[in-house]
């Protein structure tokens, strides 16, 4: 298993009762997705007489699936979504090591699934404690497996919520912290979050939020004191949730992103909003102090992830990096790079950046700047971030799963 | 006033050809049925019956009609269990089930794609004579084939792709695929009367604007609604509709708007020049020729309630960024022999969308 940057990932991974997951839920190990392994700095699908070049496997799957990928117990977890409107949903559970399906569960959208062609029901992605496997849909059908691929319940949240959901499709990923199932949906119309109990699917707490459509996810944040936080933002606030109890907090006033989310790290909140602005958690239940910010780090599909250069953007096709107080390092664009809505991520010095259309930027970070190194092509559209784990790196395209190792 | 168009979105299931397995008295899933309201009872049910030898896979899947959607997805945790322990034996009793068209949907559906599932080319020998299946999800994926199959037939002359385009369209249920369908009968000479097709309610008596500024109006009832609720208007008697009332600026009266549009959008700019942050009215009336079960459907933009008969059947504050989409929402409704009154409340936020209206179609279903 890969190293993690920082004492506060494992702090929090202690707090989920992470056991053997490796690549978690969204963002990975902490919720940022930056980890100390080592990857290919090159790799390419087969193409003509060319053979493949550093892939390991690849294997499709049912459906579409435009959410990112998480490890645990050797398999990799991926979800899909298939059928008229794409009412099918499907869990996999793929061997790490050889590509095998190891099983596939299928369940009936409860919800409304329609969304924008270039999204798919199968948009979270979704969260692990070790034990049970977590998968949220658009459709708001949250369902739970254990590792063995057993249903152990099945929530339809539109029960309670019928007019929850938006037009282009719900994405907001869930987490698990300390035994809850934080789901968050935000709407033009009813919209909520929810703690659902992770050993019976009983929901233990619900509140009420902005009526305004948001794609951000939830957080897991932890202050001096050891006690995790659920954070959360949208476009009018910024929100700590005792996970446990549903009880807000604190609140922030501020006007956030409603695409990308907000990040934790060394003990800081990283939000962005207009930019990015800074603030540090002295302790979990009280409101957070305002650091710094910068216009120059402005997320804008994909999320923002902190490294121990800085914090490093995609702005458009431009990659910035700013320093701990803000303030430019360096930039570089990303040529021909396209639109990118998948979430790069970091692998010691390297990151790797898909752009929808399969091509990925393999960039060496350093403090003088991002180097280009290669441009990998898999020929197939991605828009999940991908999932790190003993030196693989596992892609989920819309039609297959992708494993790049030496 | 519109007559109502037959149109059959829904289904006339054949009968079945193998008789439905019947459960013992002490139906050992019925447990499963309590899913929607208590998970935490449904998973204990579920788990002590995908622990179970003895249950049959078919038995399972039969007993999936007219329970809950929630219901169901433990009843496929079952069926998946059992379906892991004897593969085999499941191929040859899927095969068996899939064609008893009586036989709950969703469990056809998991029992075609249990099968398929490493087979393409079963998948496409099946999905054949799939065109005219009850279950909405196998005829989606039979047209599609058809369609993908039509792309790729560059021998075909016109004449032998219009008449399958034609099977298709009458075939096709859900509307982007007709849509499809129908561009690809329009350039080959074709025209296809979307509006008549979908059934839509093309004639309209509309009263507005009434404010809804800050969106204060949703569950507000203006004079109109109240009148509606009372029995007073009748949108085929005009001196029922000759009240004038006090609108968001000035005075308003009921007045006919209709549409022409393939999508059957009743665009409400025009009659009410751009207004935003307002409310209207649709009256509207449709013939049925029974007592009868059917179903309402709206698409549009804006937050809507939707009476039929005085009865209150979708009521959705939701005001959407996106377009009309047709079928946004569907309820059930039971018709009455004759005339059939009907109420849309279009309630716009300062947007400028009433000009995405609304589209409405009322659909038998069998």
């Amino acid at each position: 298993m890969r190293k993690i940057n920082s004492w506060i990932l494992a702090a929090i991974a202690v707090h989920a009762g992470i056991a053997q997951a490796d690549w978690p839920g969204f963002l990975g190990p902490g919720g940022n997705a930056v980890v100390d392994d080592r990857l290919p700095l090159t790799f390419a699908a087969a193409k003509d007489d060319q053979p493949a070049v550093n892939i390991a496997w690849r294997t499709e799957l049912p459906g579409r699936s435009v959410s990112g990928p998480i490890v645990v117990d050797g398999k990799v977890i991926t979800t899909s979504s298939s059928a008229m409107e794409g009412r099918w949903m499907h869990v996999s559970a793929v061997d790490a090591e050889t590509g095998e399906v190891v099983w596939l569960r299928s369940t009936k959208a409860t919800g409304r699934p329609y969304c924008h062609p270039l999204s798919a029901n199968a948009a979270p992605t979704p969260c692990t404690d070790g034990r049970q496997i977590y998968a949220f849909f658009s459709s708001n059908d949250l369902v739970c497996y254990d590792v063995d691929g057993n249903l152990q319940w099945f929530r339809s949240l539109t029960d309670q919520h019928p007019l929850a959901g938006n037009d282009v499709g719900m994405s907001s990923s869930p987490i698990v912290v300390d035994g809850v199932v934080v789901v968050t949906v935000e709407c033009q119309a009813d919209s909520f979050t929810a703690g659902i109990d992770s050993a019976t699917g009983e929901t233990k707490w619900e509140i009420s939020r902005p009526r305004k459509a948001n794609w951000s996810s939830p957080r897991v944040a932890t202050g001096h004191d050891r006690q995790p936080v659920v954070v959360m933002h949208s476009m009018q606030d910024l929100v700590g949730i005792n996970p446990q109890s549903g009880k807000v907090a604190w609140t922030v006033k501020l006007p956030c992103s409603s695409t990308t989310t907000s990040v934790f790290a060394n003990g800081k909140i990283y939000v962005p909003s207009g930019g990015v602005k800074v603030f540090e958690l002295p302790q979990a239940m009280q409101e957070p102090k305002p650091l710094w910010e910068s216009s120059r780090a402005n997320p804008s599909s994909a999320s923002l992830l902190v490294s121990p250069l800085g914090v490093l953007t995609l702005n458009r096709s431009v990659l910035v990096c700013c320093d701990e107080q803000g303030e430019l390092k360096w930039q570089t664009r990303l040529p021909d790079a396209g639109q990118f809505w998948a979430t790069p991520v970091i692998a010691g010095e390297t990151m790797y950046a898909f752009a929808l259309n399969g091509k990925c930027f393999v960039v060496k970070l350093s403090e003088e700047g991002g180097e280009v190194l290669e441009e990998c092509e898999l020929g197939a559209e991605v828009l999940g971030s991908p999932a790190i784990s003993d030196g693989a790196m596992f892609v989920r395209a819309t039609d297959a799963l992708w494993k790049i190792s030496e | 006033m519109s007559t109502l168009h037959y149109y059959f979105r829904g289904l006339l299931p054949l009968a079945a050809l193998l008789l439905p397995i019947h459960l013992k008295a002490q139906d050992p899933l019925s447990a499963l049925d309590a899913a929607a309201s208590d998970v935490r009872q449904a998973a204990v049910a579920a788990q002590e019956l995908q622990a179970r030898d003895d249950l049959e896979l078919t038995s399972v899947l039969a007993s999936m009609k007219d329970k809950s959607a929630v219901a169901k997805n433990w009843y496929l945790s079952v069926a998946q269990s059992i379906a892991d322990r004897h593969p085999d034996q499941t191929l040859k009793e899927l095969q068996q089930f899939l064609p008893r068209l009586s036989e709950d949907s969703t469990a056809r559906y998991w029992a075609f794609s249990y099968l398929t599932r490493k087979d393409d080319q079963l998948r496409e020998q099946i999905l054949e004579s799939m065109l005219a299946d009850p279950c909405l999800e196998l005829r989606y994926e039979a047209v599609a084939l058809r369609l993908e199959r039509l792309d790729e037939a560059k021998q075909l002359s016109d004449q032998e792709r219009l008449g399958a385009y034609r099977e298709l369209l009458a075939a096709a249920r859900l509307p982007s695929q007709v849509q499809e369908v129908a561009k690809h009968l329009e350039e080959l000479g074709q025209d296809v009367n979307l509006l008549k097709h979908f059934g839509f309610l093309t004639q309209w008596q509309t009263v507005g604007p009434f404010n809804n500024v800050g969106q204060v109006a949703f569950d507000l009832v203006y004079p109109p609604e109240q009148d509606y609720l009372d029995g007073e208007l009748d949108a085929k008697n005009a001196k029922t509709l000759s009240k004038a009332y006090p609108g968001k600026e000035n005075e308003v009266t009921w007045q006919a708007v209709s549409t022409d549009k393939e999508d059957g959008a009743i665009d409400l700019n025009v009659a009410y020049d751009n207004a935003k942050g307002a409310v209207v009215y649709a009256l509207g009336a449709f013939t049925s020729t029974a007592n009868q079960p059917c179903e309402v459907r709206i698409g549009s933009s804006n937050a809507v309630k939707v009476w039929v008969n005085g009865q209150l059947l979708i009521n959705r504050e939701v005001y959407h960024a996106g377009a009309t989409q047709i079928d946004q929402y569907v309820a059930p409704v039971q018709l009455k022999a004759g005339v059939n009154s009907i109420l849309v409340k279009v309630s716009e936020r300062a947007k400028g969308r009433l000009g995405a209206g609304f589209c409405v179609s009322i659909t038998v279903y069998r």
